[in-house]
């Protein structure tokens, strides 16, 4: 039977007459499990499941996005949010997930699950902060955005509290890494978001006091790792430099003196690249290429056989603000204050071209087919067509307050200013 | 039926029929699972394998959630809190509605634990909103924080509407009411200037308890930030008239006052004679006090630096933060003691590292000490 069904091809069943209705009717079935599968292999692919992406790249292969929104036009949903926070949402399915921090001393923290279709809230949980909650007044506790590996959610604080839920909203477990460390926090709020590779979730602690990057197991919460680093403020996240299979996948730590690239299951560090790396940009990746945002941007080719860099160009003029770098197709994105979308060779580091935008610009773009979405603190996403010259093909208004970087998942993009979470798609 | 609902359909079949199959005594050992968890992770395998059952119980159960976070640790009671919000966030989906009474009865207990306490309320809040009427009014001087807040923030928006309608008086009297219960920052900022704008004075060192009558001695050796751990002469004994080595020479302790509206004690101020320049770096200053309690009581030892300190009570250390311009946030560290009958001596060791930036020309703290919610205790004689 099963080698009979091997036979069928797509041609045969799209002819109505080849073969008998019983045997028909099986093959369509087989169509349409193959249906099917493909697209829940476009669903699952379409997840967005940590800070800048699953891959930490800021790209997706999302198509049609809106270019033009506002209200009334193209905004699905907006529902307000029971907590402010820089954080990105994260989009796994159906689902959005994101979190939050309120009260007097924003010691109040969220994790909501909103329903893709409608914004209602699916569950919302909360957190009693057991860490510092200082913060600078535009940032808040929840800094950091959340990561998942499709089923789990890890959910990460400024307060240096680490929670795992279900995708249901089940606790699994709970860490509390500054009753292991009280002196770990800064005076603006510690905003490293966690990393999800193989089997753990990588968490960055750098900062004046107990200084660390720990590998917590995502199955039990246990510490697999824990290694010192440099006793100065760090703002980067750990990026996933991937390998050709996930024991490959390397995490990439940016220290204030170098870049480091480590094992994910040792923490054992691999390679090291001394420069004067950024403290708020995180490092982006392509291929077996690194795009460092340092004194300018600096790339590198990383030989896994022998973890190894060659650098291969450094270019002053990409020296960016705080957003990280994006590439796309042949080239490179930074956002350099103020406010300038440069756009550079990705072979040379030679600009291509410069669009002026405008306010200050904290979150990283969102690179979706020809269109870059670029969004200020004044709240203002700028989409900028990425031709042979960037032009500006909009400015739109989202509220106030946008320091999350822009998300895309399942032909939406998701957008959150200070108190808001929006749903641009098409109708 | 909506796919997603469909799972959540299900869900909450299986919760119910959980919830049916969990006795007390299944309670009282998933609750011992979820209190006993600990620093590291500890516990958490325990806690995980105890937290379907008790977030699954029947919402009767739920006054005894909330009960057991009175004690409970700070990670202990996050994952009790997410049981409470699980099991009432299920039963208000389904049956839109929680048992009020219960609920408004446990908000009124002041012996359980402050945040159980205004977690209960709010779940209160969502199906009872007229709750907030009866129960705020009461809240001023209530051992819950965050119910207490919500009554300073009433009087305060009680004053601003007799301000309004030009009752001065009464708008003052609600706002000093207001003052002396605030113990959040950001409500005291606000009534010391809703306040002074009405001519009235405020004192936040009296307020809030803050030391500022001082020994201090210095600079003693910081370089390499090695001083931190060096134990210097003031850390072994102590007498107002000793004479010992300081980092240029002979130093001796000498009275320091701050005059600050905010208590800050600025010791690179007050050992201006004695340094090598102004606000030399790697330096080190010690201060010290005299605190009087007519009881023996729990406290707590609150403060505030940029720089790196340690501090001790009656010779024992009781907090050390070594952290160098890490931020000056208002009762930054909090640390629980207890005070003797009679005379208590407090010892404040202040680092300063190498760093010259702008932000770093601090040599300072501020120090108070109060209770578990941050009300005031002066040194009395």
């Amino acid at each position: 039977m099963r080698r009979d069904r091997q036979r069928y091809s797509l041609a045969e069943v799209d002819d109505p007459g080849s073969t008998a209705t019983v045997i028909h009717m099986i093959k369509k079935t087989q169509v349409y499990v193959i249906l099917l599968a493909a697209l829940v292999a476009t669903s699952a692919g379409a997840d967005w499941l940590q800070f800048r992406g699953t891959d930490n790249t800021s790209c997706c292969e999302e198509q049609g996005l809106p270019t033009e929104f506002s209200e009334g036009k193209n905004v699905a949903w907006k529902v307000d949010l029971p907590g402010r926070g820089p954080a990105s949402p994260i989009v796994i399915g159906d689902r959005i997930f994101v979190t939050g921090s309120s009260g007097a001393r924003q010691d109040r923290l969220h994790l909501l699950a909103l329903s893709a279709d409608d914004g209602s809230t699916i569950w919302h949980r909360q957190l009693w902060a057991t860490g510092h909650t200082e913060a600078n007044s535009m940032g808040s506790v929840a800094n950091n955005t959340p990561a998942s590996d499709g089923k789990l959610v890890f959910a990460f604080y400024s307060s240096n509290d680490l929670a795992c839920f279900d995708l249901d909203g089940n606790l699994k477990w709970l860490r509390g890494l500054a009753s292991d460390f009280p002196t770990t926090r800064n005076d603006v709020g510690m905003a490293s978001s966690p990393l999800v590779v193989g089997d753990v979730v990588v968490v960055q602690c750098e900062n004046q006091g107990e200084s660390f990057v720990a590998g917590i197991d995502k199955h039990t919460g246990l510490t697999r790792w824990q290694i010192p680093r440099e006793h100065s403020a760090i703002w980067s996240s750990p990026t996933v430099l991937r390998g050709k299979t996930t024991e490959d996948d390397v995490v990439l730590l940016h220290g204030r003196s170098a870049l480091t690239g480590h094992a994910w299951q040792t923490g054992k560090e691999l390679f090291r690249y001394e420069t004067s790396v950024h403290t708020v940009a995180s490092v982006t990746t392509r291929g077996n290429r690194i795009y460092l945002p340092a004194n300018g941007l600096h790339v590198l080719q990383y030989d896994p056989a022998s973890h190894s860099l060659e650098p291969l160009w450094v270019e002053r003029k990409l020296r960016g603000g705080n957003s990280s770098p994006v590439v796309f197709s042949n080239r490179v994105l930074r956002v350099r204050n103020p406010a300038i979308l440069s756009c550079a060779d990705l072979e040379t580091g030679r600009k291509l071209w410069d669009v002026r935008l405008e306010g200050a610009i904290w979150a990283t773009p969102l690179v979706a087919g020809d269109y870059a979405y670029v969004a200020s603190y004044e709240g203002n996403v700028f989409v900028v067509h990425l031709g042979d010259k960037g032009k500006l093909a909009s400015k739109n208004f989202v509220g106030k307050g946008v320091l999350a970087s822009p998300v895309a998942a399942g032909g939406a993009l998701y957008l959150r200013n200070d108190t808001q979470l929006l749903k641009i798609a098409a109708p | 039926m909506n796919r997603q609902r469909e799972p959540i359909a299900v869900a909450a079949i299986l919760m119910g029929l959980l919830a049916a199959t969990c006795s007390a005594a299944d309670l009282d050992d998933a609750l011992s699972a979820l209190r006993a968890v600990g620093p590291q992770g500890a516990g958490n395998e325990a806690a995980s394998a105890a937290w379907p059952q008790a977030a699954a119980v029947d919402v009767s159960h739920v006054p005894e959630l909330l009960a057991a976070l009175k004690g409970a640790n700070p990670l202990a009671a996050n994952w009790i809190r997410t049981a409470v919000d699980t099991v009432c966030e299920r039963v208000l989906r389904d049956e839109g509605t929680l048992p009020q009474a219960a609920l408004k009865h446990f908000v009124q207990d002041t012996g359980q634990d402050p945040k159980a306490r205004r977690l209960a309320y709010e779940w209160l809040l969502k199906v009872d909103p007229k709750a907030q009427e009866e129960l705020v009014p009461q809240w001023l001087d209530d051992p819950s924080l965050e119910l207490r807040r919500d009554a300073v923030a009433q009087r305060i928006e009680q004053g601003e509407q007799a301000a309004a309608a030009n009752q001065k008086d009464q708008a003052v009297r609600l706002w000093e009411e207001a003052y002396d219960a605030a113990r959040d920052r950001d409500q005291i900022r606000t009534l010391t200037k809703l306040l002074k704008d009405q001519g009235r004075q405020v004192d936040l060192v009296k307020h809030d308890g803050l030391i500022v009558d001082w020994l201090a001695i210095g600079p003693f050796d910081n370089t390499d930030e090695a001083g931190f751990d060096t134990v210097y002469e003031p850390e072994k004994r102590f007498d107002p008239k000793q004479t010992l080595q300081g980092k240029h020479g002979e130093v001796t302790w000498i009275k320091v006052s701050s005059a600050s509206p905010e208590g800050v004690v600025d010791l690179y101020a007050a050992l201006k004679d004695d340094l090598a320049k102004e606000q030399e770096r790697e330096v080190i200053a010690y201060a010290t006090t005299e605190f009087h309690s007519p009881t023996q009581r729990k406290v707590q030892i609150r403060s505030t630096s940029s720089n790196a300190t340690k501090i001790w009570l009656n010779g024992e250390l009781v907090d050390a933060h070594k952290v160098y311009h890490g931020g000056t946030e208002y009762d930054q560290y909090r640390a629980d003691a207890v005070l003797r009958p009679g005379v208590n001596r407090i010892l404040v060791k202040v680092c300063q590292n190498a760093q010259t930036q702008s932000w770093t020309n601090h040599l300072d703290f501020q120090l108070r000490v109060c209770d578990e919610i941050g009300s005031a205790i002066p040194s009395q004689k």
